[in-house]
């Protein structure tokens, strides 16, 4: 039951609230609302002006920006010619990007003011509050106009998140794109292949080379254009090549992001007892040892190695139904011989077997129990250790071999049966160091890329006669070590 | 420091200190070398020896449209530039040139390299064979033969190597000097040795030539050059300049290239060239890959063995189909193309198509020997794909020898003898790990059942006694679960279930092994009824997925039209059988 003074207030405030409305619908409604908006729409069009102008002061000289803008209009606005206005548009605003800024900017402050005066106005008429000199309410004015600037582009920031979140997950989807990539199963292929463009170099940007790689997010795809003889030359159609990937990142990608998108399904599904296998291929010089190890000191720069150890003992101390038992290994094949760097005898060369029932497998190839990221990071630094000494006596060694670090997942569950259920899976990282080499050096077994060079090293005159034999034929050479212990059981 | 001296130094720095290049700075080496070579454009030529001035006495140097060139003199004419001093100086210039241009193509300067080394090639090319002049020539043409590969310009890549061809044929008596010796002639080396070095740089020619032809697809040309390769290595070999030959490589390369003229239905090529790998093995001395090559050269005389039996049975069955004398047909060759200098015993097994069992048996009879000797050291465990390739070797030559086997009985146990050894690997090895190979094993073992059903069938005649009938539906009974098992490894592994569409690969194999069960089926004695309505099943899934994908249809037409015949044939007898009840 409510008391009577709290009735009464009801009551009261009720009255009050309905005055208020009347007061409004009658008198004052429409006519303030129309003042009001008319201020807001003064106030806002030098204020969009002088963003506009920011805007392109900031990326005036961003390229790169300026010629994703201009696709992008071009791809929204296909009409013939519309190219040149987009041009000339472009052109007039980088020149007088400054003038625009600054008259906006004055416009904006004075329209502003005379919006919150306005407000101010309205508001005085409403309430009946205390009366301010017109020197007060300007100045009051002046002072809400500058909070506003401070606010502002924080209130635009938040408000774009959702877009920017749109537009990374398809919002381009609709635009045409080749079949084969296009397919969205992308995470159920067995094998995925994504590119990275570094950013150019400081040699590059001071002999002024010109980027002839564009990326485009959304439609994963890289094209590739003959470098420009003029400039001016923009109708580039049939001088590009267009490549389609899995997922391509360019020069601005971040270690998480590749990390994030490209290798975290693969070690989750390491995790739950498959295997998988990553492994870098480029030229010397085009950051493969940059993703794939990355700053390992840094967190921001730590590339997919060190990421996924994180990421595998991470998941394990999270993970409260499942025991787990996490071993490494890590070997060698140079010249199609195995050397295991992690055994104390470093002559040793190890024998690639088969077993029926266990496929194929390193014959005495050293394990090492890790039970934390600090004990798997030592197994690999003693592991490289063992690389870079056994490669210094040996000619072309390092551009000739490759390591495989083999990190098994053991991890048991009880079932719904009681019984404890035990699932492996095998994560191989494998470090193709100076693959691009092998065009010239040439090395047995090596069919990893078709040159159009021609080898130079007659030791590879077996690969020459093995290309020519096919049908039901036998070519007494053993497949690559590499292919073959990366085969086993996927 | 000498100019020679020096100039070592800088060839040292180019061709080996460059292996060992950091990756970042893969050409720090080559860009050094070539600062070298050019600083020493500038050194002056140390004291001349009598034999370099002798070497001059017969090479002229011409200016010709302002291009300075080299030309032989001829004993009659004078001299126009009698200085050997001068001639020696520009001699060397062409020589750090050569060099130089290498390193611009080398390091991806391939325009400005090639227009060097074309330049050099303006400078000495009436002179080409000349003594002092020849081995630069050569190493020069094939500097350009890579260039023009490089640009994917393969013909042009085969008009400079004819160039270099006709260069080593008038060669042939010069007795070229070594580059280096351009420099300053080093009486100590043995004529022998400059010849053998010369020879190599040709070798490296016809070992582009191979690789060349190869791009162009032209694999006779392509063999024919990679022979020569492996001539010129062996001549190597006979001259004791062995430091650039390796035996195992050598007979390796010889063995493989058997395979080829064996694909190429050229046994006679084929059999001297597995004959002189196994002979160049006699000169490998202990090698940890020797054992593995010894048992592979035999795997190559196991194919060998299969292809001449199954060439000569697809001949015989032409001679049969167009009515001809089998000798007409299977007339072959019985001597090889070529010869390697080696000496050879007498060949283990004819080159020639068998015509008869007894033929037959003989190449049988030295595969099997192959075979068993070859598991020995590929043994199942350790060696699974290897031992399993063998078995189906193994059943392979069965199935070639039954062709020339008439008895049907012998015939029977030829089939008997497939099937075990099939079906006892299939159980030995993980069908996880090897999934392909237990595919191919499943499948073989389904045919081999439902032939010698087959076969069976056709020996009694009188079905009805009760130990044939069981023997019969044993074996329709494996024969059906064989495929079962077949068509359960393409099943999804997650859900277990079949799937919408094969891959283009399998797509004849599964559809097959559906149409082998429906003719098992319809081959039973019991159960009619149940028996047909299985059959009719099978059949209909194969319409059904054709009709589903109808790019399936190339895979697998001719059956295609049976299994449409018989699904509308079978629901007639089904119902005669029901009315029969």
């Amino acid at each position: 039951m409510l008391s009577n003074e709290t009735k009464e207030t009801i009551t009261r405030i009720r009255r009050q609230l309905s005055l208020f409305g009347w007061k409004i619908l009658y008198d004052w409604t429409f006519s303030l609302a129309a003042l009001i908006a008319y201020y807001l729409l003064i106030s806002l069009l030098p204020l969009a002006v002088s963003l506009f102008a920011v805007v392109s002061l900031i990326f005036n000289d961003r390229e790169e920006f300026q010629k994703r803008m201009r696709d992008r209009l071009t791809v929204t606005f296909p009409e013939r010619g519309f190219n040149d206005t987009i041009d000339s548009l472009f052109n007039s605003i980088s020149k007088q990007a400054g003038v625009l800024f600054a008259v906006g900017f004055v416009i904006s402050i004075f329209t502003g003011s005379r919006l919150f005066v306005g407000i101010d106005d309205v508001l005085t008429i409403i309430y009946r509050i205390r009366e301010r000199t017109i020197l007060d309410q300007n100045f009051l004015a002046l002072k809400m106009i500058l909070a506003f600037i401070t606010i502002t582009p924080f209130i635009i920031l938040f408000s774009s998140v959702p877009a920017i979140l749109e537009s990374h997950q398809g919002f381009y989807q609709f635009l045409p794109r080749p079949a084969a990539a296009a397919s969205a199963k992308g995470k159920d292929e067995s094998v995925r292949v994504v590119v990275r463009c570094r950013p150019m170099s400081d040699k590059e940007e001071e002999s002024s080379c010109e980027r002839v790689v564009d990326i485009d997010h959304q439609r994963r795809q890289i094209s590739i254009r003959r470098p420009a003889l003029e400039s001016s030359q923009r109708n580039a159609d049939e001088s590009t090549h267009a490549f389609f990937f899995d997922a391509v990142y360019d020069w601005t990608s971040k270690q998480k992001d590749v990390y994030e998108q490209t290798a975290r399904p693969l070690v989750d599904s390491v995790l739950e007892g498959f295997n998988g296998t990553i492994f870098a291929y480029g030229q010397t010089g085009t950051g493969k040892t940059f993703t794939m190890e990355g700053v390992r000191s840094q967190v921001e720069l730590r590339g997919i190695i060190p990421s996924s150890f994180a990421h595998i003992f991470d998941s394990i101390a999270h993970s409260t139904s499942r025991q787990f038992l996490v071993r490494a290994s890590y070997l060698e094949i140079y010249n199609e011989s195995i050397r295991d760097l992690l055994s104390k005898d470093q002559n040793k060369r190890l024998q690639l077997q088969e077993h029926p029932k266990e496929g194929v497998h390193v014959h005495d190839l050293s394990s090492f129990i890790t039970k934390n990221i600090q004990e798997i990071e030592h197994v690999m630094t003693t592991g490289n250790l063992n690389r870079s000494t056994g490669a210094t006596n040996m000619n072309e060694h390092s551009s000739r071999s490759h390591a495989i670090f083999i990190i098994t997942v053991e991890s048991s569950e009880l079932g719904a049966d009681g019984k404890s259920h035990i699932c492996v899976g095998k994560l191989n990282l494998v470090d193709l160091a100076g693959s691009e080499r092998q065009a010239k050096t040439g090395s047995t077994g090596d069919r990893f890329k078709e040159a159009t060079n021609i080898n130079l090293s007659l030791s590879v005159l077996g690969n020459v006669i093995s290309a020519l034999v096919d049908g039901s034929s036998h070519v007494p050479y053993r497949d690559s070590k590499l292919t073959r212990l990366l085969q086993s059981k996927n | 420091m000498k100019l020679l001296e020096r100039y070592l130094l800088a060839v040292d720095k180019c061709y080996v200190q460059s292996l060992n290049d950091p990756e970042a700075e893969p050409y720090k080496s080559k860009y050094e070398a070539r600062k070298l070579f050019e600083e020493l454009h500038a050194e002056n030529i140390d004291e001349e020896s009598d034999e370099i001035k002798k070497e001059f006495d017969t090479l002229d140097l011409i200016d010709e449209n302002n291009k300075i060139k080299f030309i032989i003199k001829k004993p009659d004419e004078y001299l126009y530039e009698p200085s050997a001093t001068k001639k020696h100086r520009y001699l060397v210039d062409l020589l750090l040139d050569y060099h130089i241009g290498t390193i611009y193509s080398d390091t991806e300067e391939k325009g400005e390299g090639e227009s060097r080394l074309q330049s050099i090639l303006m400078s000495i090319e009436p002179a080409l064979n000349h003594s002092l002049i020849c081995s630069l020539a050569l190493n020069l043409l094939n500097q350009l033969i890579l260039i023009r590969t490089s640009y994917e310009q393969y013909n042009e890549a085969i008009e400079i190597a004819k160039r270099a061809d006709n260069l080593y044929n008038q060669s042939l008596s010069t007795e070229p000097y070594l580059l280096r010796e351009l420099i300053e002639i080093d009486s100590a080396i043995p004529t022998i040795d400059r010849r053998d070095e010369f020879e190599q740089i040709y070798t490296y020619t016809s070992f582009f030539l191979a690789q060349i032809y190869a791009k162009l697809d032209d694999k006779d040309q392509s063999a024919n050059y990679c022979r020569l390769t492996l001539e010129r290595q062996l001549d190597m070999f006979h001259s004791d300049n062995r430091k650039h030959f390796d035996p195992l490589d050598w007979a390796t390369n010889c063995a493989t290239l058997s395979q080829y003229y064996m694909t190429k239905h050229d046994y006679a090529t084929a059999r001297h060239c597995l004959m002189c790998a196994d002979k160049m093995l006699e000169n490998v001395v202990s090698n940890e890959n020797l054992p593995e090559r010894t048992a592979s050269f035999k795997r190559c005389w196991i194919k060998y063995a299969i292809n001449l039996l199954s060439d000569s049975s697809d001949r015989l069955l032409q001679a049969a189909d167009r009515d001809v004398t089998p000798n007409e047909i299977v007339r072959s060759l019985t001597i090889p193309k070529f010869e390697f200098k080696l000496s050879l015993p007498s060949a283990p097994m004819t080159c020639s198509y068998v015509l008869d069992y007894e033929q037959a048996r003989q190449v049988f009879l030295f595969a099997m020997e192959k075979i068993n000797s070859a598991k020995s050291y590929y043994v199942l465990d350790g060696f699974v794909t290897d031992h399993v390739e063998l078995c189906q070797d193994t059943s392979q030559l069965y199935s070639k020898l039954v062709f020339f086997e008439s008895n049907i009985d012998r015939k029977c146990k030829m089939y008997k003898r497939r099937i075990d050894l099939l079906s006892s690997l299939c159980k030995e090895i993980s069908e996880e790990h090897y999934l392909y190979l237990v595919r191919q094993l499943l499948f073989e073992l389904g045919e081999c059942y439902s032939i010698l059903l087959d076969l069976k069938l056709e020996q009694k005649e009188d079905l009805h006694t009760i130990k044939i009938v069981e023997k019969i539906s044993h074996l329709i009974q494996s024969g059906i679960s064989a495929f079962e098992r077949f068509l359960t490894t393409m099943n999804d592994k997650k859900t277990n279930e079949k799937p919408e569409t094969y891959a283009d690969e399998y797509i004849r194999p599964v559809l097959l092994a559906h149409f082998y069960m429906g003719r098992f089926h319809s081959k039973s004695t019991q159960n009619r009824l149940e028996h047909i309505q299985q059959s009719l099943n099978q059949y209909k899934t194969i319409v059904d997925y054709v009709e589903k994908h109808p790019n399936a249809l190339e895979h697998i037409e001719q059956e295609y039209t049976i299994c449409k015949e018989m699904t509308n044939l079978l629901p007639l007898k089904l119902e005669k059988l029901r009315q029969a009840q």
